[in-house]
């Protein structure tokens, strides 16, 4: 009786953990099933000419970012339809933490069997310039870009400049606050180009994280900063924070009042960009393979439509151009990199 | 009870040292901080002391209440080391049958013997947890065996 | 009103009111595990939203939300182990409540409480986003540094016994708070050379370290060598989860004042949740007659932080609606749920999507509401969990630690710092060291050490923000208060003391009856 008793206890606590898997599946299959999603059957199976890769293995993402994030949430529309275009289970695991550097680690320690695959933003080249990494960059092979977020320059609108050359004056003459999302961003090393180029003088600011900054800029706290469209959007159109130049070369989609550096004269591109890659020695058809596959998802509606919706502007680079392009981010960061150790 | 006051207050200090010794180290900017931190660690090290040594010569050390059992240090000793070999064990081997052996292992030191309830209770939750983290989860445990 | 009504014809769709209890009971088993937290849940559950209509996703994650911040109290209670950090205020009444006896009333308590404060937010957020959003906006560095004082000051009164190792601990947390890179400069400060210590210790793991893993040394230390048969036989009593509405109304006051700091203080961005619960609790035990008795038992030490929590959740959400600007990391999926639905925060949004907004409001009140009854049932068979002895369930414990924090970030050193933190509580515990003081200072000493150097950045390196800045002085002059208040009431009390030495101090006597249960 007793025995019983107890068994019937410790089962109600496992009963507990499978109903939990248990809820967690009609989750997350209902909803395909109950919305008629077009992309879905015309995806199936064109592309698995390749004779091993995929293989039924599942192929894992690796964001070295925190679950939520912007990276985790690309990786994730980009897992979804990945699976479908090689035809296997794609999923995407997060390790966040030591400033990226461990999940870098991890996934560059991996087999290179194109299985695990990093996802690579300016982080991996920062990291491994700030030298606290034990891979290099001969360390990874680039697969593809598939999104490139230039800078916006923003002011607060307390600070009562209203164009770049008011901005570049004042930032001249004086020190304007800069508010970034932290120490070492993508954001903070843009605005340290940026002063280095043109001679410019900031006081840092540096925040926890890109909510923090733009609130920091809407309330005046900072006087300006420089930031990607999304995190800002809000406050951009209620006027809070007044976009003066995007760091492209042609003008942002949701920005289109707002000049292009190169308009304003000024030769300056930067921003954020978002990759795969892979451990050094994978074969070079696997790469092929991942690479196609990618561009492949980058130009499905639905993974259009949802980048789009979240801000974050697509732009595709194959496995050599975004090789090439971080060689170049590496060796442009190098010699700036002293900047951030003053 | 006073005497374990002035060792805590003695390692205090000599803590609060130590940081203060790295933070020197730093620039000012980073080291502004630590310092501030270190100074009131060895602070409230000193005041503890003094408070412990003043109290003992005052009223002397006080009678421990008469503990019914004495602490087992050593079965404190047996699970930390436990949950050092499940943690390399888990990385190394798999996960489920490291965590069978952690949950025996703990209960069976703490003094469980039911083995009737212990086998199952651990078998299941160990396997539930797999199951859970797996699927529900999306978490890769690393290791050789599921 | 009439948008009122456009929500909630929404929002009673059979599907969407389907997900909404599903994610009030996935939120709620996710929250009661330690290690997990809502946060992963919703994460996990974002890109799967993607496919829902809006309205349908939005009131799920808004379910697992608010009933994973109920259902963290659920372990703080009945283990003594907080699932997260906005649950470790809960620890500290909760649980010595269920060792007197009492963990269906804390359990009850606790249930209402998450209930008053999650209504009482989704109300506030419903009538008042508009003008509260900018009151976030007038939080700069300086504010922000106030407000971690703040919460810093309490560590002067959940301390224990004797203040200076109260303070101790506090500042130990400090330190370790500092372990990392330098957010203003990037250097790194007692990393050791060790990549996993780069951006700072793990706080949930240190959390559990200290609490989970603690619990179980501690049942080693007193573990008998007989079969602990006896120890089985006796069901321990727990009480009823029903509190009675007596007891209802004489909460009242406590609800209400934890729901007020918490949503409020939930609006600041980056601020919220954490000092929230902290503020909450120390707020009761300065305000109560009987604040005496905080850490031992209080119902009131339950209520407060488990309204202030749950309050922060509506709170959180108003600068993302109005702003666009996540308050917390949980409002950040939010944001991302909600660009992936191609819907614009801020005013936009509450004109041309009225529907949505107003249906994920009623979702808010809703899965409150539903979360009464669903966990004062649930939790009359949860309890049961206390009955299993506890020489079984502390490896059942360490495996669910282990693997919780294994699980946020798929990294072994997370289990490392469990271990360490493991080992440095039970030290802690051996030399009468309170570790409450250190869990607060490690959550909020980076946050005050950053704004403040960024404050002073602002102010060309001049601390005059310090007086010059109306909330940031008053919030100073408050902790200043908060913080000495507990002191000089502790040194004339020792001092009545001496005077008569023969009386033996209430305080003793109810610290010992916990021991004494604790052994049973």
């Amino acid at each position: 009786m007793k025995l019983w008793k107890k068994v019937a206890i410790f089962s109600t606590i496992c009963a507990l953990i499978l109903s939990l898997s248990a809820c967690g599946k009609p989750a997350a299959g209902t909803p395909s099933s109950g919305t008629p999603e077009n992309s879905a059957p015309a995806s199936g199976s064109p592309a698995p000419a390749a004779p091993s890769f995929p293989d039924g293995k599942t192929v894992t993402l690796v964001v070295p970012f925190a679950a939520g994030g912007n990276v985790d949430l690309c990786a994730r529309i980009i897992a979804e339809e990945m699976s479908k275009v090689l035809n296997t289970n794609v999923v995407v695991e997060d390790r966040e933490g030591g400033g990226a550097i461990i999940g870098q680690t991890y996934a560059l320690s991996q087999p290179a069997d194109g299985y695990t695959v990093l996802l690579q933003t300016s982080s991996f080249v920062t990291n491994i310039l700030s030298g606290d990494t034990e891979f290099g960059m001969e360390d990874c092979i680039a697969i593809g870009q598939f999104c490139f977020d230039p800078e916006v320059i923003v002011v607060s609108a307390d600070s009562e400049i209203t164009s770049l050359e008011e901005f570049f004056e004042k930032a001249k003459s004086g020190t304007l606050t800069n508010s970034t999302p932290g120490f070492s961003t993508s954001h903070h090393i843009a605005s340290l180009i940026l002063a280095d180029t043109y001679g410019l003088n900031f006081d840092y600011m540096h925040t926890n994280g890109s909510a923090e900054q733009v609130v920091q800029l809407a309330g005046g706290h900072a006087q300006s900063g420089l930031t990607t469209y999304g995190g800002a959007a809000t406050l951009i159109q209620e006027g809070k924070i007044i976009p003066l130049a995007v760091c492209s070369n042609e003008r942002h989609q949701a920005l289109p009042d707002v000049p292009t550096m190169a308009e304003l004269g000024y030769d300056f591109t930067y921003g954020a960009y978002r990759g795969m890659g892979v451990p050094a020695g994978t074969p070079d058809e696997v790469v092929q393979i991942l690479s196609d596959a990618l561009g492949k998802v980058m130009s499905v509606d639905s993974v259009i439509q949802a980048f789009t919706d979240s801000g974050f502007p697509i732009s595709y680079l194959p496995a050599a151009d975004f090789q090439a392009m971080l060689e170049q981010d590496y060796k442009n960061m190098e010699s700036i990199y002293h900047l951030l150790e003053e | 009870m006073h005497k374990k006051d002035m060792g805590v207050g003695a390692v205090s200090v000599l803590f609060g040292a130590w940081m203060f010794f790295m933070a020197t180290k730093l620039k000012s900017g980073p080291a502004f901080w630590p310092k501030i931190v270190a100074a009131g660690i060895v602070i409230l090290g000193v005041i503890i002391f003094v408070t412990a040594f003043v109290k003992l010569r005052t009223e002397g050390e006080p009678q421990e209440k008469k503990a019914k059992a004495p602490p087992q240090y050593g079965k404190v000793l047996i699970v930390l080391g436990i949950l050092i070999a499940y943690y390399f064990a888990f990385q190394y081997i798999g996960y489920t049958i490291p965590t069978f052996l952690m949950i025996a292992g703990t209960a069976f030191t703490l003094g469980y013997r039911n083995w009737k309830v212990m086998i199952p209770t651990a078998l299941a939750v160990s396997i539930c947890l797999y199951l859970a983290f797996t699927q529900l989860f999306n978490v890769r445990f690393p290791g050789v065996f599921f | 009103m009439q948008n009122i009504l456009l929500g909630l014809s929404a929002l009673m769709q059979p599907q969407t009111l389907l997900f909404l209890f599903i994610g009030t009971v996935v939120g709620l088993i996710i929250g009661a595990l330690p290690g997990l937290t809502g946060n992963m849940a919703i994460a996990l559950m974002v890109p799967v939203t993607f496919t829902m209509d809006p309205t349908t996703g939005l009131a799920f994650l808004t379910a697992i939300y608010c009933s994973s911040i109920f259902g963290g109290s659920i372990s703080a209670i009945l283990l003594g182990i907080p699932g997260t950090i906005s649950s470790f205020a809960t620890t500290l009444d909760g649980y010595p409540m269920a060792l007197q006896g009492k963990a269906g009333t804390a359990l009850g308590v606790s249930t209402l409480s998450s209930v008053f404060g999650g209504v009482f937010s989704a109300i506030v957020l419903m009538s008042l986003t508009s003008v509260l959003a900018e009151f976030a906006l007038t939080f700069g560095p300086a504010e922000y540094f106030a407000v971690a004082v703040l919460g810093l000051s309490c560590i002067a009164s959940i301390g224990g016994k004797s203040i200076s190792k109260g303070l101790l601990s506090g500042f130990i947390g400090l330190f370790i708070a500092c372990i990392g890179m330098d957010p203003q400069t990037g250097v790194k400060r007692y990393t050791f050379g060790n990549i996993n210590l780069l951006s700072g210790v793990e706080m949930v793991a240190a959390l559990i370290g200290l609490f989970g893993v603690i619990s179980v040394l501690k049942s080693a230390e007193k573990a008998k060598k007989a079969t602990g048969e006896r120890a089985e036989e006796k069901m321990p009593d727990v009480g009823s989860t029903w509190i009675g509405w007596k007891m209802c109304a004489q909460l009242l006051p406590t609800w209400l004042r934890g729901a007020v700091i918490g949503t409020v203080v939930g609006i600041i961005p980056g601020a919220g949740t954490n000092v929230a619960t902290f503020l909450a609790y120390d707020t009761e035990k300065k305000i109560s007659k009987d604040g005496d008795t905080f850490g031992k038992g209080n119902p009131k030490g339950v209520a407060a932080p488990e309204s202030a929590n749950n309050g922060v959740t509506g709170g959180s959400l108003v600068p993302l609606l109005a702003l666009g600007v996540p308050g917390n990391a949980t409002s950040a999926l939010f944001l991302s749920a909600l660009m992936l639905q191609g819907l614009a925060t801020g005013p936009v949004l509450f004109t041309d999507h009225a529907d949505i907004v107003y249906a994920l409001f009623l979702a808010f009140f809703i899965c409150n509401i539903i979360m009464a009854p669903l966990g004062l049932f649930l939790l009359r068979y949860m309890k049961k969990i206390l009955s299993v002895p506890e020489s079984l369930m502390g490896g059942i414990i360490l495996a669910f630690c282990v693997t919780g924090v294994f699980s946020i970030a798929t990294n072994p050193f997370d289990v490392i710092t469990v271990i360490v933190f493991g080992v440095l509580g039970y030290v802690f515990y051996k030399f009468d060291i309170p570790s409450a003081p250190l869990i607060v200072c490690l959550v909020l000493g980076s946050m005050a050490e950053r704004n403040l150097r960024q404050a002073l950045v602002a102010n060309s390196g001049s601390y005059s923000f310090l007086w010059t800045r109306p909330i940031t002085l008053m919030v100073l002059l408050i902790s200043l208060f908060s913080f000495f208040a507990p002191i000089i009431s502790k040194a004339v009390k020792s001092a009545r003391k001496r005077r008569q030495p023969n009386v033996v101090s209430v305080n003793d006597m109810v610290e010992g009856s916990g021991e004494e249960l604790d052994d049973d």
